[in-house]
């Protein structure tokens, strides 16, 4: 008797999770992001970690083998019960994630208030205005009356399809992206069958002029990212990048590509001007790039450090 | 004869900050404390060093934004009476430590010299810093120059578009105030790229500056390696930072403003004394350093500190400009040996390090114009626009992207803390150029709102917003900052594009970042860098 009795209460438990997570999974009209259980289909905010949060040092833990760092993406929560292999596999086949992440996008994110990027309590950006932050008292006048300005918040998106690559420094590319909705649909509605298999690349072209484009390397991103920060290595050559899905069968879709750039030189030219050979090179500067660098001691605001 | 040249550049930025309903702020005393101690002393010392008649001429870079808030009238007033509360909290002082056989003569030494300054600013030079200097620049004692609209960091901005209009307002502001076109053009952050040379050509500069392995990794390599400019691709002169003439003065260990005697920058009244005795001093409750400092450095690895004794101070600046002196002849005569040609070492330094940082480093710095005029020595004081009257013919070469931030490229103004910034700022930069195409011909309340976007964009595109959340302790008002100028900047697309300009928004606005009072939106307008090439 006992037995049945406890299968009716474990049956009840779990209806009572998935209603709950039905009812979480509501957009809330205040712009408050909703709670959701983190699951692979969740869209970050950002690299989803508050800016302070990031020790610059240790962000960016570098993958050498792969030539790849993960930004500082904090580590997907382990969810109870919830990321069970059945429920993975429900996921794969049924629910292609970048539409359930065009979709979040399009309805849930762009309303979501808060700085880019800095998915903490939005309430701390609510102020965002710093005119009031000194301010002795809420009401100003204006020379043409009462203006009361809202506080900021930033658009999480833009609509555009956009991948922008920055070139660091000699040794790293960083690179922001967004892909709309309609471009994703657009994609999957022509890939539907494999969609499920394939996964997010960031593929890097080498296209330093006089060599052709080559393809460079393979970045595999995450669905939760949009930026990375990818250790290459490259300095003086010339690069560019597609985002976009690799399948089982090793095709490559592109979602949008990106611009061009060149990344700085760590050393010396080889280049010897017959006009102008070098004097005293190269031992003369020997041993220089250690001290390159060494820059203003702080600016205003820097105050309290010592 | 000399044997080589020297050229000492100084570098006077800070942010634009006026918030007009807030009478007293944190942020706002970064002016008042730079006017103070930095300022109005570097001043004095030129102008001290003009009535003798000395030979040698320094640059002095002044930014955009700092020639704006010098210039605006609100500012002023503030800073009168920020300086009368100074003066009182000083008077407290004398009495407090009366009789104290340290603190006694410090107390009435910040007195006489806030008393000083109160005269200077307010007597002297009428509330006006910058006239002075255009009095000095005439007489040829100095050479002026400037840099970015607001600083801008310009390899990360998307579109030349974007560096045309921060490197053409920042010229404008400095033709309106000056009269002329700067001869050198300070790149912020020496962060160097070649797309900001077309402008600089097109708008009469002749020269700027690059950290270091920004010329000596140039391409091809450079004959002289930094020691002499190349001719970069448009027929400017790249001159590259002295690595040892910024150590000696910069470097928090071997530099000298962490010798012992000099006065220590952490130990302030404003941290040590008790909050309602300072009152007025300080802005609200808000601790912060209000420049009545009585201790010396003493032991930079301890915390125990001396009584600050100045005339001991005093004597080491005169040291100390003599042990600069020394080694860079030394560095000239060594180079001329190898070169068959005299090196020219430039030393461009931050403004606010003399007077703020380093208490003593305006009279170190008119200690050592003043001995590099009158001993015989075999280095000659320049300015680098005189470069060309001794060499005219350089060595043409690529200069390399480079800046003089940490580790030498961009990696303090593109890190974890603040990437998040350029998705928005680049957008923006396309929105605008957009809209200055489509609306180019507009006239009265839409032309005022395109101009007044075109600073809200210039403000949000200021390298300090990124610099302080990457490294200051004010990080969430850089966070508020940007994200104000960027709201305010979409608000008002939204607006043009739609053609409802509201009058009452855009008059705030216009009261509130009235800065560039002459900026016209169509230099954004000239070309968008195709997506293509950032950095």
């Amino acid at each position: 008797m006992w037995v049945v009795a406890a299968a009716i209460a474990i049956l009840l438990l779990v209806l009572a999770f998935f209603r709950f997570r039905q009812s979480t999974d509501v957009r809330p009209s205040t712009g408050i992001p909703s709670k959701r259980p983190q699951t692979g289909m969740e869209i970050s905010t950002g690299i989803g970690v508050p800016p302070e949060e990031i020790d610059p040092d240790k962000a960016g833990k570098v993958h050498r083998q792969a030539g790849v760092t993960l930004p500082a993406v904090p580590p997907p929560r382990q969810d109870t019960d919830d990321s069970s292999l059945a429920s993975v596999k429900l996921r794969k086949i049924d629910l292609p994630k970048e539409v359930e992440l065009a979709w979040e996008a399009g309805g849930l994110i762009e309303f979501q208030t808060g700085a880019w990027a800095v998915a903490k309590d939005p309430s701390e950006y609510s102020d965002q205005d710093p005119e009031s932050k000194p301010a002795r008292g809420p009401a100003r006048k204006k020379p043409s009356g009462e203006v009361v300005e809202e506080s900021y918040s930033l658009p999480q998106r833009y609509g555009i399809d956009r991948l922008v690559l920055i070139a660091r420094d000699p040794d790293w590319v960083y690179a922001y992206w967004e892909v709309t909705h309609e471009r994703y649909r657009q994609m999957y509605e022509r890939h539907l069958r494999d969609w499920g298999l394939s996964r997010p690349v960031l593929r890097i072209y080498d296209v330093t002029p006089g060599r052709g484009r080559q393809k460079e390397m393979d970045v595999f991103i995450s669905d939760h990212a949009d930026n990375w920060y990818i250790n290459i290595s490259k300095p003086r050559h010339t690069l560019m990048a597609e985002l976009g899905r690799l399948f089982p069968d090793n095709t490559f879709l592109r979602l949008v590509a990106s611009n061009v750039v060149t990344l700085p030189a760590d050393r010396f030219s080889d280049k010897i001007s017959a006009d102008w050979p070098p004097v005293g090179w190269p031992d003369r500067y020997h041993g220089f790039q250690a001290q390159i660098g060494t820059s203003s001691p702080g600016a205003w605001g820097n105050e309290a450090d010592g | 004869m000399a044997k080589g040249f020297l050229s000492i550049v100084l570098h006077a930025h800070l942010p634009f900050v006026k918030h007009v309903d807030a009478d007293d702020c944190l942020e706002q005393r970064w002016l008042f404390q730079a006017i103070t101690e930095t300022y109005i002393p570097i001043l004095n010392c030129i102008s001290r060093l003009a009535e003798d008649d000395l030979p040698g001429k320094i640059t002095i870079s002044l930014s955009p934004p700092l020639l704006e808030m010098l210039d605006d009238s609100l500012l002023q007033e503030r800073y009168i009476r920020h300086l009368e509360h100074l003066i009182e909290l000083a008077q407290k002082e004398t009495v407090r430590v009366r009789g104290d056989i340290n603190l006694e003569p410090l107390a009435s030494m910040y007195l006489s010299r806030f008393e000083q300054t109160y005269l200077d600013y307010v007597d002297k030079f009428k509330c006006n810093l910058i006239q002075p200097w255009a009095a000095l620049e005439s007489e040829g004692y100095v050479e002026l120059s400037t840099s970015a609209a607001t600083h801008a960091y310009l390899p990360l901005l998307l579109s030349d578009s974007s560096i045309r209009a921060q490197v053409e307002a920042g010229l404008n502001t400095f033709r309106r105030h000056f009269g002329h076109t700067p001869k050198g053009f300070w790149l912020p952050e020496c962060a160097y790229v070649p797309d900001v040379e077309p402008v600089l050509k097109q708008e009469g500069v002749d020269y700027f500056i690059m950290e270091t392995h920004g010329v000596l990794f140039s391409t091809p390599r450079p004959r002289f390696g930094y020691h002499a400019p190349v001719v970069t691709p448009n027929g400017l002169l790249a001159f590259a930072r002295d690595p040892d003439c910024s150590k000696q003065v910069w470097s928090a260990d071997e530099g000298y403003p962490g010798d012992p005697w000099y006065r220590e920058f952490y130990r302030d009244v404003g941290y040590d004394l008790p909050l309602d005795y300072l009152g007025k001093a300080l802005p609200g409750n808000t601790r912060v350093p209000l420049g009545i400092k009585y201790y010396r450095v003493t032991d930079r690895k301890s915390n125990y500190k001396d009584f600050y004794r100045p005339e001991i101070a005093k004597h080491r600046a005169w040291e100390h400009a003599g042990s600069f002196m020394f080694w860079r002849n030394k560095e000239a005569e060594f180079w001329n040996d190898i070169y068959g040609r005299r090196p020219v070492m430039v030393a461009p330094y931050d403004a606010e390090l003399f007077g703020h940082w380093w208490y003593e480093g305006p009279l170190w710095l008119e200690n050592l114009m003043r001995r590099m005029a009158l001993e015989k020595q075999s280095v000659k004081l320049i300015s680098l626009s005189e470069y060309r009257e001794y060499y005219p013919v350089n060595q043409p070469a690529e200069p390399a992207v480079s800046s003089w931030g940490y580790k030498g490229y961009h990696e303090v103004w593109l890190a974890d803390s603040n990437h998040w910034i350029y998705r928005h700022l680049h957008h923006c930069e396309t929105l605008m150029a957009r809209l200055s195409e489509d609306f180019k011909h507009a006239t009265g309340l839409a032309e005022r709102a395109l101009n007044q976007a075109a600073r809200e964009l210039l403000l949000a595109q200021a390298s300090d917003w990124p610099f302080i959340m990457k490294s200051g302790t004010v990080h969430q008002y850089a966070v508020n900052r940007f994200v104000t100028h960027v709201g305010r900047f979409l608000r008002l697309a939204r607006q043009i594009e739609t053609g409802a300009v509201d009058p009452v928004f855009l008059k705030h606005l216009e009261h509130t970042d009235n800065i560039f009072p002459d900026i016209d939106f169509r230099v954004f307008a000239t070309g968008i860098r195709d997506e293509g090439k950032v950095s």
